[in-house]
């Protein structure tokens, strides 16, 4: 039985004072606004493409913008916020994939379903981002998490490396895994 | 996607175009003078990556009239005044180690029921009268606790915690006298859910035991903090989300604090059983 393991890629947190500390203070809106102006849509389009349900979708965005505020000094002084909210927000829809109702093999199913059907014609990477999504759920979380940064984001191997907080060698393998099963799903296809 | 992966020796993108996410990063400033300079100047030579570089400003439109801020800000407020409990740092994992390959597994085998060392689950927490089920028909659960060394296994009793060494794994061990349904899950004092089976979150069939009978995978639960494991056992199936939001509920009630979380009667022949863990 081949080992498996479901890595959270938690990020650390600043938590806060405590819930209840949290829910009578307001929000900072002058930082929430630049958040939304700066981080916004990339955050709701990786969000969009993973939960693939626009109600969901802003949910997920919505969590992850609230944990950025939570850690606001940590998150500002990151050297690339952008990033830092990519992968939290990767993160968190991942773990709602994983939570949901249907088990893998059900959604696997699904998609074998909507394969059978005629795709319209889609630019190159739209068909890449399809691919690697549609794979994801073979995979272990850590494995999931890497794909897409590095798929997706376009991510070096260092850069997802340092990322997830994992040695190169050991993203390299996962991603070598995660590319076997893709070539072998394409030929299988031809 | 093929086998070769880039590395920062071409930090360019596939096909020698700018990666995506330094596209977006140029767009929000984040990229130094001297890369600012060279995407720019790889932008000026290349018509694929402008079409791109309208494609993110197209979505960066389409995101502002689509939610408004207004709307953004009202649904993060919302998102923050949810209570969260404390965040740690850290990574945690659920490891599942295989079977019959492991010796420590092996010997998760010997018999014990909860009932046995450990006490069952009193109805005050867990919400069941002796962990019996409907019909009166008694279902036993335990979970062992075991290194790898080889040294001696312990059981992990429900009301209090548990804690573990490094290395350390569960297994979680069943007496049912019917067919019945499972589910496990564990929840870190995180918030984040790990179902452990099945896999895909929602109740699987068991047969009827004559023995405890243990689950086929080990689990190892990494990272720091706590975290707490739940099994529930039912004479009809149960959609894993449903258990999963009542957790959600348990969770928020207990203001996040796992020990103080009570285990959700999610239907009238559920009967629910959980462990307290302190990681190493």
């Amino acid at each position: 039985m081949p080992r498996k393991s479901h890595l959270s890629l938690v990020v650390p947190v600043v938590p806060p004072a405590s819930a209840q500390g949290l829910a009578r203070e307001p929000l900072a809106h002058e930082p929430l606004r630049e958040l939304y102006e700066k981080y916004g849509a990339s955050v709701h389009g990786r969000c969009a493409y993973l939960l693939r349900d626009p109600s969901a979708a802003e949910d997920a965005m919505q969590e992850v913008f609230a944990k950025a505020l939570q850690s606001y000094e940590g998150f500002r002084a990151d050297s690339s916020p952008l990033t830092w909210l990519m992968k939290i927000a990767t993160h968190h829809c991942l773990n709602v994939l994983r939570g949901e109702r249907a088990s893998w093999r059900q959604r696997f199913a699904d998609e074998e379903r909507r394969r059978s059907e005629p795709e319209p014609a889609r630019p190159q990477a739209f068909e890449l981002r399809h691919e690697v999504r549609k794979l994801l759920e073979r995979f272990d979380l850590e494995t999931q998490a890497a794909a897409i940064h590095y798929h997706v984001d376009e991510m070096t191997l260092e850069e997802v490396a340092a990322l997830l907080g994992r040695s190169i060698p050991t993203v390299r393998k996962r991603l070598e895994e995660f590319a076997a099963v893709a070539v072998a799903d394409a030929k299988e296809l031809a | 996607m093929g086998l070769q992966l880039r590395t920062s020796d071409n930090v360019l993108g596939p096909g020698g175009h700018l990666a995506e996410l330094r596209m977006r990063r140029l767009r929000v400033g984040e990229l130094s003078v001297a890369d600012a300079g060279a995407a720019k100047q790889h932008l000026d030579e290349c018509a694929a990556c402008r079409l791109r570089l309208e494609g993110l400003e197209s979505e960066e439109r389409a995101f502002s009239q689509a939610i408004a801020y207004p709307r953004f800000a009202g649904g993060v407020e919302r998102a923050a005044r949810v209570p969260r409990p404390e965040h740690r740092p850290g990574r945690r994992s659920v490891i599942y180690a295989a079977a019959l390959g492991c010796a420590a597994a092996a010997a998760f085998l010997l018999v014990f029921r909860q009932g046995g060392d450990g006490g069952t689950d009193g109805p005050g927490l867990y919400g069941g009268p002796e962990n019996r089920t409907k019909g009166g028909a008694s279902v036993d659960v335990s979970v062992r606790v075991a290194s790898g060394d080889g040294r001696a296994q312990r059981s992990a009793a429900p009301g209090s915690t548990t804690p573990l060494a490094p290395g350390e794994r569960l297994r979680i061990g069943y007496f049912v006298p019917g067919t019945r349904y499972l589910l496990a899950v564990t929840i870190d004092d995180a918030g984040t859910m790990s179902p452990v089976f099945d896999e895909g979150g929602d109740s699987h069939l068991v047969a009827a035991t004559k023995a405890m009978t243990f689950l086929p995978d080990s689990i190892e639960l990494t990272g720091a903090g706590h975290e707490r494991l739940f099994l529930f056992v039912s004479q009809t199936p149960f959609p894993g989300a449903v258990v999963q939001a009542a957790l959600r509920e348990a969770l928020n009630k207990a203001r996040g604090d796992l020990a103080a979380m009570e285990s959700p009667r999610v239907s009238a022949d559920m009967t629910g059983h959980s462990w307290l863990f302190r990681k190493p």
